[in-house]
């Protein structure tokens, strides 16, 4: 070693994730799985999922290594075949005898913070860097406070503990997950969250307000492409003798659902930017600092973009979609090393069931992340 | 053969840059600055590639290589076999050519399950299913329409009791026909003449129908199209239509994020509207067979059936759920009530 250096700290070093496939790449791997999924009624999808998890995972690079992904094939099938057995009944009964399927639903209230537990504890455990594996050890009474008790209390209070339990849930969720044997530390404040969902409302306003807009201007559009008078457009009878009429009023219909969703995704551009960047801004682990750097300008950029593309091309857009995102959110995300990165430790784990995520997957489970 | 990468022993996350010889006889030589070993390919696992990723050579101490030179990896595992299935499925996502074929086979195969699997397992399906299901379908059906559209009808007694007796001939020989009945409405200016049948067996027949009407047969050919509907099991094998296309849609674009859900939904609207014209393609055939069965001659639906097209092309303004509006492909069932006219 050389003496003019020992003692002397070193430079905190940014590094910056990385993406490093294409949306290209990801539709051959995308539609060459989905017939081979068709074509084996659904069993193959259990590897199509791991291909498409290793693909994404394997695509993430920090600082010269990509993460890796564990999941197993016949796990994840196991598991699948295990949730599917559990939620079949349930559909069943809703549409025969719905009164059967209330004891069901209940059951899966209840389950609820039993499958984000077990779920997320899979999908950490199978998720490694520098074959250093992660771990997720939140408890079960901790998931039960805040996904049943917390969550109750939102209807309560109307509406207001929303972005309070939104926080607890990823202060949960991050605070709780472990690299090796290290802990993520969680320092993101309430009171922001509490910002970011006004500043989300207050664009939902003005989104709903321009969309109302825009549906007076197409009422008039319609009558004059059709001849006939506002007023006569209020009788449906006028409307169904007239085809051309017809036409253009299914077409706005379509514009207006359309414009619609776009409307809707201002605000969740603004909340998503505004929630990530905060919660990444303060998570750090063994003082490594992670950063966020998301503009709510440029997700609704891409959110827009992706949704017409994927409409217009009937869903064969979709893995560009999926692409453009992720590697928008990865290349605003960065991790600032302090030291360096080679004194993680790894510990014990034991064995997790994939029918914890599977049963995750099924029912759209949302962390809160 | 030689690859290089990154040595990491799973114990710490610290990295040792590694030079790999991989030799023909199947055993690999790895040296780095402060470990080295040999391997045999039998005893290392080797992550399955996909697309371009770093590869991983895992050994049985939980050590790991991270390589990024996957074509010399693949060529050293060629030689030695150890490829497995999921390789196929690699040079299958390797070609646009492989990527374009699978797009096409998931594009027909969907088309032509759903323009002909469907129809045909609902078919076969509906017929093992009880028909206590129908009837729940159409359960408070009459009642709705007899509180918004339905007026009561005035058809004097005795003209109701003849085309009743008619009715009767054509249920006559079907197992269920206490299930069928048939109702006089009037249907005013949004209905007009018409004349429907609910999934539960109740027919419904107009005042306006009857009075277009010159001849008892050409009501009884339209009850006995009606009753095809009923006999065939038309909506509840459209629910269950409906179901499987929606489900089959799902299934393909479930990847796809929630903001395509308007997309999945059009198709089945389509196949809705091309499903309901063979059902009424089927009831005509119901018809016909049931009049030439009862030596009527065919000439009276075709009758009928033109004068209701008359009707409704005279008068834009009425009838905006008439006959001809709520009953779809007219076009083809004329031509092929005119067809059977020449018989």
């Amino acid at each position: 070693m050389d003496p003019s250096t020992a003692g002397a700290v070193k430079p905190a070093q940014t590094h910056q994730f990385e993406f490093t496939g294409s949306g290209g790449e990801y539709f051959r791997i995308w539609i060459v799985n989905l017939l081979l999924t068709l074509i084996t009624f659904g069993i193959y999808g259990a590897w199509a999922k791991v291909r498409r998890l290793r693909y994404f995972y394997g695509n993430t690079v920090l600082a010269g290594s990509s993460f890796e992904y564990h999941g197993e094939p016949k796990k994840i099938l196991k598991g699948r075949l295990i949730a599917g057995a559990l939620i079949l009944p349930y559909y069943l009964f809703q549409n025969t005898h719905p009164l059967w399927a209330l004891p069901f639903l209940v059951a899966f209230i209840i389950a609820l913070p039993f499958i984000v537990v077990k779920s997320r504890r899979f999908q950490m455990r199978m998720t490694s860097w520098r074959n250093i594996r992660f771990n997720f050890l939140g408890s079960y009474g901790q998931a039960i406070r805040i996904y049943i008790g917390l969550t109750a209390l939102i209807t309560v209070t109307l509406g207001i503990l929303f972005p309070y339990v939104q926080f607890a849930k990823q202060r949960f969720i991050i605070g709780e997950t472990r690299f090796g044997s290290s802990k993520f530390e969680f320092n993101a404040r309430p009171g922001r969250y509490y910002a970011a969902y006004f500043a989300a409302l207050g664009w939902f306003v003005v989104s709903l307000i321009a969309w109302i807009v825009l549906l007076a201007l197409l009422a008039v559009v319609i009558a004059l492409a059709a001849g006939v008078s506002a007023d006569a457009l209020q009788n449906p009878r006028v409307l169904l003798s007239n085809p051309s009429a017809m036409s253009v009023v299914v077409v706005a219909g379509i514009i207006a659902y359309a414009s619609f969703v776009a409307a809707f995704l201002v605000p969740a551009a603004v909340a998503s930017a505004r929630i990530t960047n905060e919660a990444f801004n303060h998570t750090s682990v063994e003082g490594h600092q992670l950063q966020s750097s998301l503009l709510a300008k440029q997700l609704v950029g891409i959110y827009l973009t992706n949704l017409f593309g994927v409409v217009f091309t009937l869903g064969l857009f979709s893995p560009w979609a999926k692409v453009r995102l992720l590697r928008y959110q990865l290349e605003h995300t960065t991790l600032t090393v302090h030291g360096n990165l080679d004194e993680f430790v790894a510990t014990e784990s034991a064995n997790v069931s994939a029918t914890g995520e599977e049963l995750g997957d099924f029912l759209d489970v949302d962390f809160g992340l | 053969m030689r690859i290089h990468g990154r040595y990491f022993d799973g114990k710490t996350s610290s990295a040792q840059a590694v030079e790999v010889e991989l030799f023909d006889n199947g055993w690999l030589h790895m040296e780095g600055a402060t470990h080295s070993a040999d391997h045999r390919i039998a005893d290392i696992r080797i992550s399955p590639r996909v697309g371009n990723t770093q590869r991983r050579l895992r050994f049985a101490d939980g050590s790991v290589i991270e390589t990024p030179d996957n074509d010399v990896l693949d060529a050293w595992l060629a030689k030695g076999g150890a490829h497995g299935l999921q390789h196929q499925v690699f040079h299958l996502e390797r070609q646009w050519s492989y990527a374009l074929l699978a797009l096409l086979a998931i594009a027909v195969g969907t088309w032509a399950f759903i323009q002909y699997g469907v129809p045909a397992l609902a078919q076969r399906i509906a017929m093992h299913l009880p028909t206590s299901l129908d009837d729940r379908l159409g359960r408070e059906s009459l009642e709705l329409l007899d509180e918004k559209l339905f007026k009561p009808t005035q058809l004097p007694a005795a003209q109701q009791q003849a085309i009743r007796n008619d009715f009767n001939r054509i249920i006559a020989d079907l197992p269920d026909k206490q299930r069928y009945r048939l109702e006089f409405r009037t249907g005013g200016k949004v209905i007009g003449a018409n004349a429907f049948a609910l999934p539960s067996g109740i027919v419904v027949m107009t005042d306006e129908l009857v009075a277009l009407s010159d001849n008892p047969n050409e009501l009884i050919a339209v009850l006995a199209h009606e009753v095809g509907h009923v006999v065939n099991r038309h909506a509840l094998r459209m629910v269950l239509q409906s179901s499987a296309s929606a489900l089959v849609m799902f299934g393909l674009l479930g990847d796809v994020s929630s903001m395509s859900s308007m997309v999945a939904n059009m198709p089945v609207l389509l196949t809705q509207a091309k499903y309901s014209r063979s059902n009424e393609i089927e009831a005509d055939d119901y018809a016909f067979d049931w009049l030439e069965a009862h030596s009527i001659a065919p000439h009276y639906f075709a009758d009928m059936l033109e004068r209701l097209e008359k009707q409704h092309g005279g008068d834009s303004e009425s009838s905006a759920l008439s006959y001809f509006a709520t009953h779809p492909a007219t076009k083809e069932r004329m031509r092929r009530a005119q067809q059977s006219r020449a018989k």
